[in-house]
């Protein structure tokens, strides 16, 4: 056989290998029996409810508080644990995962409030803008949390993983907690969402309409750092931050309706969350973590988005000047004649 | 007259003074000794006897490899009259930078104030293939010697060794207290090898490859680890295809070190039916382990109980 066709037929039979093995990869990660099924699950379930919560964040103009929430949730988990050590419980072992998970998220959502106290607070007294506010605040926050990381304050180094999330490591108790107040979230969110839009868009109105409007944005709040406490103790922080902002990113300049930019962004959030845990399990040679793997997913779709929603305008623009300058001929012609 | 002006003379006399005056003065000729690990600290201890103060750079439930570089680090660097490290690379990520700001030119590589504990050791593991795609390698091979309980005995000469070379003076008690020392291990190591018999084939699974040393001694058998490669965070393709190596394997034990994740072990352990059982890898890392002698018969323990089922 010539040597043009032994490589050829060489790379065809790698080619047929390459293609069952993505395959058998997607086959091996649906299958019920899957070894990691709980971190799926949980990253499909952050993937498709984290984005909700996102969307009021980024139409409220609060990315900042989006990136400082999460920081701040997660230094109230390294101040849970620090304070289990000293009263000598080890918060993390298996035998304490029920009071950990309750005691943790405590933690998370008292600081977050607090966060969130601080920053209203500041700016109702001095004027100072809101964003300034919260990159304090997340300053503060990773600052504390390195500052306990890198002490020696816990007993165990290993403790502190779980400040950076281990979807890896989700247990079946862990995923039926994380299911329940997703589900929650979803649940309130989607019943109230007249009134939380109304209140982002108007709040002026909603406070001079007799509404209740405090009520309306403790709830709002509270289903915020609710959804950032759960998925950032399985997830991390930092992909948190990422399903809250980018799935409203990549919908932003497409959607015409709240429904269409919350489906959206909940739809790209969970394609991005699947896309991204296959990624990282197809390429071992790469070990792409599975967060890093589906905030590049997301990455890109905020790119293709952008360049998708480019060529519409131009394409826009260009009809609409030919349209303009067919009229202006027509008017023309019409006046020659 | 002024407070400062009172101060100045006193701040100039004291910076004037050689960085060792303070200490020496102090503690009279001790040699000021600091170590790496604590489980050098011990031996050291054991050696040195009186004529040593001794110092820990890491505690005992640190990453040996990335222990965070703080001032006060390099402070006692320059304050040392002798450095004991393992070598074979293990402190290669935080050590050599600490010594080169602490400008003390005693403890230097090569200069006869820095102890090497792992000379003269058979390094395991030694790489064929060296490169950043393969984790974060030791060229030199796996640098957990202080592991391996048929260890101390070379670790407690090249202490006992370098410490003589920095202080003759005390060379007679510190082969006195060296003498002692080993006498101690004998009879220790006699009762860890009863032990190693039943620990002989026992298939297990560590989060890093520490155990190169410790599974030789004893017989065991190391499947994997859950780190894909050193140093590498477990990546999920690893962590399915280690799940499924384990059950084919029928391994009972995954080996957690306390400065890995606990829950990533747990999860694992519950797909697979093995057991977590913690071993340290320093002396401090469980409260059981004060001594090296201590840790070494806490690691071996802790193993026991596990294949008990």
């Amino acid at each position: 056989m010539p040597l043009a066709d032994a490589r050829g037929s060489e790379l065809e039979r790698l080619r047929i290998i390459g293609e069952a093995n993505v395959l058998q990869k997607l086959w091996e990660i649906l299958n019920l029996d899957f070894p990691l099924r709980n971190s799926l699950y949980a990253s499909l379930l952050i993937g498709a409810v984290v984005p909700l919560v996102g969307v009021h964040l980024v139409l409220g103009r609060r990315v900042i508080m989006a990136i400082a929430l999460p920081q701040g949730a997660t230094l109230g988990v390294a101040l849970t644990l620090l304070a289990g050590a000293m009263c000598g419980v080890n918060l993390s072992d298996q035998a304490h995962e029920t009071m950990f998970f309750g005691v943790a998220l405590l933690g998370a959502l008292l600081l977050m409030a607090l966060c969130l106290l601080w920053e209203a607070i500041q700016h109702a007294r001095f004027a100072i803008a809101r964003d300034a506010e919260s990159a304090g605040i997340y300053a503060i926050a990773a600052a504390g949390v390195m500052a306990l990381a890198a002490s020696r304050a816990v007993p165990e180094l290993g403790m502190l993983n779980v400040l950076s999330g281990e979807i890896l490591a989700v247990s079946d108790q862990n995923l039926i907690w994380l299911a329940a107040g997703m589900i929650t979230v979803t649940v309130v969110l989607l019943w109230l969402r007249h009134a939380l839009i109304a209140l982002l868009f108007d709040p002026a109105l909603m406070y001079t309409s007799h509404a209740p409007a405090k009520v309306l944005s403790f709830v709002n709040n509270l289903l915020v750092c609710t959804t950032i406490a759960l998925g950032g103790m399985s997830a991390g922080p930092l992909c948190i931050f990422g399903f809250l902002i980018l799935p409203s990113l990549v919908l932003l300049p497409f959607a015409r309706s709240m429904a269409v930019l919350y489906a959206g962004a909940s739809l790209v959030g969970l394609l991005c969350a699947f896309g991204g845990f296959y990624l990282s399990y197809l390429q071992e040679d790469w070990n792409v973590p599975v967060s890093a793997a589906q905030l590049l997913l997301l990455g890109c779709a905020v790119l293709i988005s952008r360049l998708c929603a480019t060529a519409y305008g131009l394409l826009r623009d260009n009809a609409q000047a030919r349209a303009q300058t067919n009229g202006n001929n027509g008017g023309a012609a019409e006046q020659t004649a | 007259m002024k407070a400062t002006t009172l101060l100045l003379p006193l701040i100039l006399a004291l910076t004037m003074l050689p960085p060792n005056a303070g200490a020496s003065e102090k503690s009279g000729k001790k040699l000021m000794v600091i170590a790496s690990i604590p489980d050098f600290a011990d031996m050291a201890r054991e050696i040195g006897g009186a004529h040593v103060t001794v110092e820990s750079m890491a505690n005992g439930t640190e990453d040996v490899h990335a222990v965070a570089v703080r001032p006060s680090l390099a402070a006692k660097l320059a304050r040392a009259d002798v450095l004991i490290e393992m070598g074979l690379e293990n402190e290669h990520a935080w050590l050599p930078a600490l010594v080169e700001v602490c400008s003390n030119q005693k403890i230097r590589s090569g200069r006869q104030g820095d102890i090497i504990a792992s000379e003269g050791v058979v390094p395991k593991d030694v790489p064929t293939n060296v490169g950043r795609s393969q984790g974060e390698q030791h060229p030199a091979g796996n640098p957990h010697v202080n592991l391996g309980p048929d260890m101390g005995r070379l670790m407690a000469q090249n202490i006992a060794k370098g410490l003589t070379a920095n202080a003759p003076e005390y060379k007679a008690d510190f082969e006195a207290n060296l003498a002692k020392y080993l006498e101690k291990l004998d009879v220790k190591e006699k009762e860890w090898r009863e032990a190693a018999a039943k620990l002989k084939g026992v298939k297990f699974v560590s989060h890093h490859p520490d155990m190169a040393y410790f599974a030789d001694f004893l017989g065991l058998e190391e499947v994997g680890t859950v780190e894909p490669k050193p140093g590498i965070p477990p990546s999920s393709s690893h962590t399915a295809a280690l799940i499924e190596e384990m059950k084919t394997q029928g391994v009972k034990v995954i080996v957690r070190e306390p400065q890995y994740s606990e829950k990533l072990a747990n999860e694992i352990a519950s797909k697979t039916g093995a057991k977590v059982v913690k071993l340290t890898v320093m002396v401090g890392g469980v409260p059981e382990a004060k001594t090296w002698i201590d840790m070494i018969d806490y690691n071996i323990q802790a193993m026991l109980e596990a294949i008990k089922g």
